[in-house]
């Protein structure tokens, strides 16, 4: 079963680069019902920017089917579309020109820091919180004070208490607490028909049946650079046998990965996906400069190859 | 209108009817600047973003497999409004209405047109196949005549030039077989193009205008056919290198005076020509007069002379000599001068400095000499001019 709620990324951009952070609202059914809350959040999110960031636009979709997908509209993004609060006083520029980055400034977006979260279930992670100003980070700062602007802590805070509260969550794989069971690999063997590998393991591993997806993790190999078996897999068959009480496990498509490197067996797990709510977020450390991908610019047209026999 | 935010632009496989009808496509276009976002919900946003969705496709809407990118394109479209009912953008064109003429419904007119073009898109690419096919065709027929060149030149070294000449008029054959192909690639391109502007007539009569899509298939006519362009071209320069590789077995000409020349005096005239010159092929003149080359190759040429003194007799107080090239009976006024010493020594070798000349195929080069000796003894010496080609212009 796919998670469930509306999926709403926030894309922005600065001159060169695109941000996009995507959360999902678990309260909604459809996107149109989650619209008031995407644009708090995106309103929030807006606010932790750095100078020249602007604000692109938002799509919800609803999660599962059908496709249903909407955008937040034009009145709300040109609202959203003007130039952040500037940290540094006085401005380093006294032409400060709306939606422009100042390359120079202490404003500029080019920090970012992590948001770290834990919800039920052991489930966690982190949220890359790109287009930070330069100014309100302290990158060798220890996590719990990165930043060095109390105004900005503040909007930090606002923004993480939104998550919280309002509904908002991600998507993660389920795991054994979830109720998805997961089955220790006793043996991996070659498919002598499909050449695929075989996991086998001790008694029937439903819900895992062909054409369904599975996690195989916790495997290892004598040198990475061999192929891993540790992956999301789509299922070949599965079989009783070879012994009484086992079952075989065959993954489509996986003819290449060398089963003599393995030196550790681990789990396997059908793949399924749940909605977790946020339940704590705190700043983590400060992270890299400028991530994103370049995007909303053209990619360069890859030439088509030429049928020419020299 | 704005109907979602991606990074690139790509197409894909897209149902358009309700209910789900295999066949249609959809492609991603930028979007127009100013253009507005559509307002509410609909069925045909990008797959990119639904990592989340399970295994299976929508009913309407794109699918996810054999998403092939493309170029960036804006929209011709202003972007300010849609067309028909904004409900089908959710729900999918009605398979009642699917052919209804007009059909505003801009999924339905998309998967018109992109239907009706695919027919047309399909004979282009096959044209452009074809026409690289007959270019490379025409590439290997250059590459047989070529090697062909070169064997001959190794079994027969003082044949070069023949097959140079060979090679020379099969490479000629062969450009303007290419230069043929090329218009016939282009005849063909706008053959397809003018099909395609047919066909999009009768979309345009028949349901409402889908300038995107068009232009869109306008766009991939020409990318094709900047293709086929781009190839000939290719092919023509290959041709040129093999020409050039031919033409350098032509390693060079030279011409001998001989036996030894005497002067004495004031004395001018040409420089005689035997068949003893290495490449005693036809670009020597051996005529009666046999003072004239015939350039074989329009190129550079380095051209170079010599004089060997065999003696110089007791009396003789001075010795000047001069040569001067004509091209093609007039003088050039390029001077190979040599002024000998007072007392040059028998066996003495001069030479003048080598120049370069650009030269074209049939020009008749012919060197005029002009010596004084002061005194009662007769020079006695040899002429040694030569010419090499060094390459293309």
């Amino acid at each position: 079963m796919p998670a469930t709620g509306v999926k709403f990324t926030m894309v922005f951009r600065d001159d060169i680069a695109a941000i996009t952070e995507s959360h999902i609202y678990l309260s909604g059914s459809s996107p149109a019902g989650a619209l008031a809350a995407a644009q708090d959040l995106m309103t929030a999110r807006m606010a932790l920017m750095g100078e020249g960031i602007e604000a692109v636009g938002g799509r919800l979709s609803q999660l599962g089917k059908p496709r249903v997908v909407a955008l937040l509209p034009d009145s709300f993004l040109s609202g959203l579309a003007v130039t952040p609060v500037l940290y540094t006083i006085p401005s380093p520029s006294p032409a400060i020109v709306a939606n422009q980055k100042m390359v120079n400034s202490p404003d500029a977006p080019n920090s970012a820091f992590q948001l770290n979260w834990t919800g039920a279930n052991g489930h966690n992670g982190h949220i890359f919180m790109a287009g930070v100003p330069d100014a309100v980070i302290s990158s060798g700062s220890e996590p719990t004070n990165i930043f060095v602007v109390p105004g900005y802590q503040a909007l930090v805070d606002a923004y993480t208490t939104l998550l919280r509260t309002a509904g908002w969550g991600t998507v993660c794989r389920k795991n054994t607490l979830d109720t998805l069971p997961e089955f220790t690999v006793e043996a991996v063997v070659t498919d002598p028909t499909s050449l695929n590998a075989s996991l086998i393991v001790t008694g029937n591993p439903a819900p895992i049946a062909a054409g369904k997806f599975v996690q195989v993790y916790r495997f290892t190999r004598t040198n990475v650079a061999y192929l891993s078996l540790n992956g999301r897999w789509q299922v070949y068959s599965v079989t009783a046998g070879p012994a009484v009480g086992q079952y075989t496990i065959t993954l489509r498509g996986s003819q290449g990965v060398p089963l003599d490197v393995i030196t550790a067996l681990g789990f396997v797990q059908q793949w399924d996906q749940i909605s977790v709510a946020y339940g704590a977020l705190a700043p983590g450390r400060a992270a890299s400069r400028k991530r994103g991908n370049r995007v909303l610019r053209p990619r360069a047209r890859q030439s088509r190859p030429r049928r020419i026999s020299l | 209108m704005v109907l979602d935010y991606l990074r690139s632009l790509y197409e894909a496989p897209c149902n358009w009817v309700e209910g789900g009808e295999p066949g249609g496509k959809i492609r991603w276009l930028r979007a127009a600047p100013g253009a507005k976002i559509f307002p509410g919900e609909f069925a045909f946003g990008s797959s990119i973003w639904e990592s989340e969705r399970g295994d299976d496709d929508p009913p309407v809407g794109e699918t996810r497999a054999d998403h092939v990118w493309r170029r960036t394109i804006t929209s011709p479209n202003p972007g300010q409004h849609i067309d028909g009912d904004p409900a089908w953008m959710l729900s999918g064109v009605p398979a009642a209405h699917r052919n209804d003429p007009p059909s505003p419904c801009a999924g339905q007119f998309a998967d018109l047109a992109l239907s009706a073009t695919c027919d047309e898109l399909v004979g282009l690419l096959a044209l452009v196949e074809l026409s690289l096919n007959a270019t490379a065709t025409v590439s290997t027929t250059i590459d047989i005549r070529a090697d062909l060149a070169f064997e001959a030149d190794y079994v027969m070294p003082p044949a070069n030039h023949v097959f140079a000449d060979l090679v020379l008029d099969a490479t000629a054959e062969a450009l303007a077989a290419i230069a043929a192909r090329a218009d016939l690639a282009l005849d063909a391109t706008a053959e397809a193009l003018a099909a395609i502007a047919a066909r999009a007539d009768l979309a345009l009569d028949a349901t409402a205008p889908p300038p995107a899509t068009f232009a869109a298939v306008a766009e991939l006519a020409l990318d094709a056919t900047a293709d086929v362009l781009v190839a000939i071209p290719a092919i023509a320069d290959l041709a040129l290198d093999c020409t050039m590789e031919v033409s350098l077995v032509f390693s060079g000409a030279k011409v001998d005076n001989f036996p030894v020349f005497f002067a004495l005096g004031s004395t001018t005239g040409n420089i005689g020509f035997t068949n003893v010159d290495y490449d005693n092929g036809p670009y020597w003149n051996l005529g009666s007069d046999s003072i004239s080359l015939t350039v074989p190759f329009s190129g550079i040429y380095a051209v170079g002379f010599q004089s060997n003194v065999f003696g110089f007799p007791a009396g003789t107080l001075a010795f000047s000599h001069e040569t001067e090239l004509f091209l093609n009976g007039s003088a050039t006024d390029l001077r190979l001068m040599q002024i000998f010493p007072n007392s040059p020594t028998a066996g003495e070798v001069f030479n003048a400095p080598a120049t370069e000349l650009l030269l074209t195929a049939g020009d008749q080069l012919r060197l005029v000499y002009t010596c004084v000796t002061i005194g009662a003894g007769a020079i006695s010496h040899s002429y040694n001019f030569w010419i090499q080609f060094q390459g293309a212009p």
